[in-house]
């Protein structure tokens, strides 16, 4: 088994760089047979790949430890689930699903019979197959999911205890889904440069569109998924932490959300076309070096893995998609000269402005990320000029509060953007100014009222004493009351906007004119919605949370906001490849009891690891959430993380009603003919 | 399992090759 897998691998290698070949020369020759054998080409490395997929599945589940990623990443003992999912728990795993992915959706994309778009399927299957080709090198060469052991384990080492949680199941696989995903657009943004077919292929335009949705769709489930797995299994509260890896999963997010307003308002020969194509090319870039700043180890990270390998590919990979768009970009711009290429529709600027904020947002996070290494270089290159000896100086590495302050502003700036976003659809950037300005007054002043009576505090008695109170209280979250008044605002606009959409539409049918009432329409503020419900919970979580930390023996009371919590006992448990030591807490609301909570520390016996198991108290106001941070069993004395952490679940519900607002738009039956190019000016807002 | 390798390599290798030897001519300047 493991010599067929690996000789799949090895096959699919040669079919990949085979279709590349045969598709750039079926191009040149204008030839439908060399066209339609390398379409099958395609076709047969998925084929090669499932096999190899496959094969590595029935080696995990049998337990076959003679093979070296069985042994590393499962025990017998582990359940069956976190076996089947330890294809991803590995490096070289997670790259064999992520190539089989990006060649499935190449062939369900770039591959349909139909003669139609052959031309450009052919030139976009060349840049998806290159980027696949440079995958599976890396794959055959560096990490060898098949490779053999000298001598077979008699048992493995077991999945690490952390990812043996049902979010760590799925999560992989869904950003993995995301970040292959984006390939539709980056080969239709490469078929579009190469073929220079700009009024043409509208069905490949809106293919690419549905793709992006998708994958930015499961990037965004990916994304939430990490950050619920993060709050719930590693015991310190948060759920992010601007580590390199989360990061680099948010780049390609922000870029993709960008694109996807790009592709809702694109038109061919407009500046919002090349936005489309930029966009296109730099998130799929951005997800390939995420891979590379996982895997290469370029910052540490608690995600990294540790060995280097073949990384340095990926770099390799990216200089080349980027040499090869800058040349096709200057050649698309020397074509277009003469035309408006560069004009921007008019009620559509604000588009243009939310992807320029969305990608200063993308660099500032990028630079950040890769702060220690750029420090490291700056130091090294310091001293080469230096004749004295410089004291040693460590890479700096940035604090996640330095992320969040320096990111705060342009969120909350597009966060209002999101706000008055109908108003712009309707009038666009230049009559709306008004209501922006208006805003940003109320917004300020507001801001500059509670501050100014949070300074005085000589007459507490009076009005001003009180409100000053709140003041002080409500400004100790920074950014917290700017973002929980723009969301206020947000939320105010989508209503009106629902209200204002449904009596437009009432009217419509009224008057017997076609009904403008568009799913499509209902689906994009949903998630507007979701967004605004999102931030909420990331400022209250953020700007009001409260902790303490309590050593305490069995009957000992400790209070935090207005619980109090009472340590009953410590219990043994033993479960299939864990033993267990629990804390029983009675949680009581003045006298009433209202919860007992277990947290735990389990100890898993192949991985030879410990980790805290947490448990919470759920409502819609707060979280009470406890960890066990240490435990003595002789003298049964356990150290308590307590926390409060307002307004978290609105994180969770808001990114699920952004993910039920994205599936509306995804599928929507509802098909309305009014595209772009027939709208000008005010019915502009029915597409978007 | 050996054999399962190669009836993989001629399957592909067959899938990829047959579309070389097609008749069919559909090869109009209006599809390009």
């Amino acid at each position: 088994m493991p010599e067929l897998g690996h000789f799949a691998i090895l096959l699919s290698l040669f079919l990949s760089g085979y279709a590349i070949v045969i598709d750039i020369l079926g191009s040149l020759r204008k030839d439908p047979g060399l066209i339609k054998s390398a379409r099958n080409a395609t076709i047969a490395c998925l084929g090669c790949l499932s096999v190899a997929m496959v094969a590595l599945w029935v080696l995990l589940v049998k337990s076959d430890f003679a093979v070296v990623y069985v042994a590393e990443h499962t025990s017998r003992a582990l359940p069956f689930a976190y076996k089947f999912s330890a294809l991803w728990a590995g490096s070289a795993g997670s790259l064999l699903l992520w190539s089989w992915l990006q060649v499935g959706f190449v062939v369900l994309v770039y591959c349909k019979s139909e003669f139609r778009h052959r031309r450009f399927s052919a030139h976009a299957r060349v840049f998806a197959n290159l980027v696949g080709f440079f995958f599976l090198i890396i794959l055959t060469s560096d990490r060898n999911p098949f490779e053999l052991s000298v001598v077979a384990a008699a048992d493995g080492g077991g999945l690490n205890p952390l990812l043996q949680h049902p979010a760590m199941v799925l999560h992989p696989p869904i950003l993995f889904v995301g970040y292959a995903g984006f390939l539709i657009p980056f080969a239709w943004a490469f078929g579009r440069l190469t073929t220079n077919q700009e009024d043409d292929g509208t069905a490949l335009l809106k293919q690419a569109q549905r793709w992006t949705l998708f994958a930015w769709l499961f990037l965004t489930g990916g994304i939430v998924l990490g950050a619920w797995w993060a709050y719930e299994e590693l015991g310190w509260g948060g759920y992010w932490a601007w580590d390199p890896v989360e990061n680099s999963s948010l780049l390609p997010w922000l870029t993709a959300t960008a694109l996807l307003h790009c592709f809702r308002t694109y038109k061919p020969r407009f500046a919002i076309a090349t936005w489309t194509i930029l966009l296109s090319i730099l998130t799929f870039s951005l997800c390939i070096f995420g891979r590379f700043l996982t895997k290469y180890g370029l910052v540490s990270s608690v995600h990294a893995f540790s060995s280097p390998g073949l990384g340095i590919l990926y770099i390799v990979l990216l200089i080349n998609v980027w040499v090869i768009a800058g040349i096709l970009l200057v050649r698309r711009y020397m074509l277009t000269k003469s035309s408006a290429a560069d004009s921007v529709v008019p009620n559509l600027r604000f588009i243009i402005v939310n992807n320029w904020l969305m990608l200063i947002l993308a660099f500032v996070i990028f630079v950040g990320t890769l702060f220690p290494f750029l420090s490291k270089v700056f130091i090294k290159v310091v001293r080469s000029f230096s004749s004295q000896s410089v004291t040693p100086l460590a890479p700096i590495t940035l604090a996640p509060e330095f992320f969040t302050k320096i990111t705060a502003p342009g969120g909350l700036i597009l966060l209002l953007l999101i706000g008055l976003c109908p108003h712009l659809l309707r009038h666009g950037f230049s009559k709306s100014w008004r209501i922006i300005l208006a805003v940003i007054a109320v917004a300020l002043a507001l801001m500059v009222w509670l501050f100014t009576c949070s300074l005085d505090t000589t007459r507490p008695s009076d009005i001003s004493g009180i409100i000053g109170w709140w003041g002080r209280w409500l400004l100790s979250g920074s950014a917290t009351i700017p973002c929980f008044i723009i969301c206020g605002f947000m939320l105010i606009n989508i209503i009106v906007d629902f209200v204002h959409y449904e009596m437009k539409a009432t009217a419509n049918k009224k008057t017997g004119s076609t009904s403008p009432r568009n799913l499509r329409w209902y689906g994009s503020r949903i998630v507007h919605l979701g967004i605004a419900i999102m931030f909420i919970g990331i400022a209250g979580s953020g700007g009001y949370a409260t902790e303490k930390n309590a050593a305490l023996k069995p009957g000992e009371k400790t209070d935090i906001a207005e619980y109090e919590l009472t340590f009953d006992a410590l219990r043994a448990e033993h479960g299939r490849n864990f033993t267990a030591v629990t804390a029983d807490i009675s949680v009581y609301k003045g006298e009433q009891l209202i919860v007992r909570l277990k947290p735990a520390k389990a100890f898993y016996h192949a991985s030879q690891k410990t980790v805290s198991e947490i448990d919470v108290r759920r409502t819609l106001g707060s979280d009470l959430y406890l960890a066990l941070t240490e435990v003595d069993k002789g003298r049964e004395l356990i150290n308590l993380h307590i926390m409060i952490k307002p307004l978290i679940n609105w994180i969770w519900i808001g990114s699920f009603v952004m993910v039920l607002g994205g599936l509306i738009v995804l599928f929507s039956s509802h098909r309305r003919k009014m595209t772009i190019q027939q709208n000008k000016g005010k019915d502009i807002e029915w597409a978007i | 399992m050996g054999y399962l390798k190669w009836i993989l390599l001629g399957v592909c290798v067959l899938f990829v090759i047959l579309p070389l030897f097609s008749k069919r001519i559909d090869n109009t300047e209006d599809e390009w």
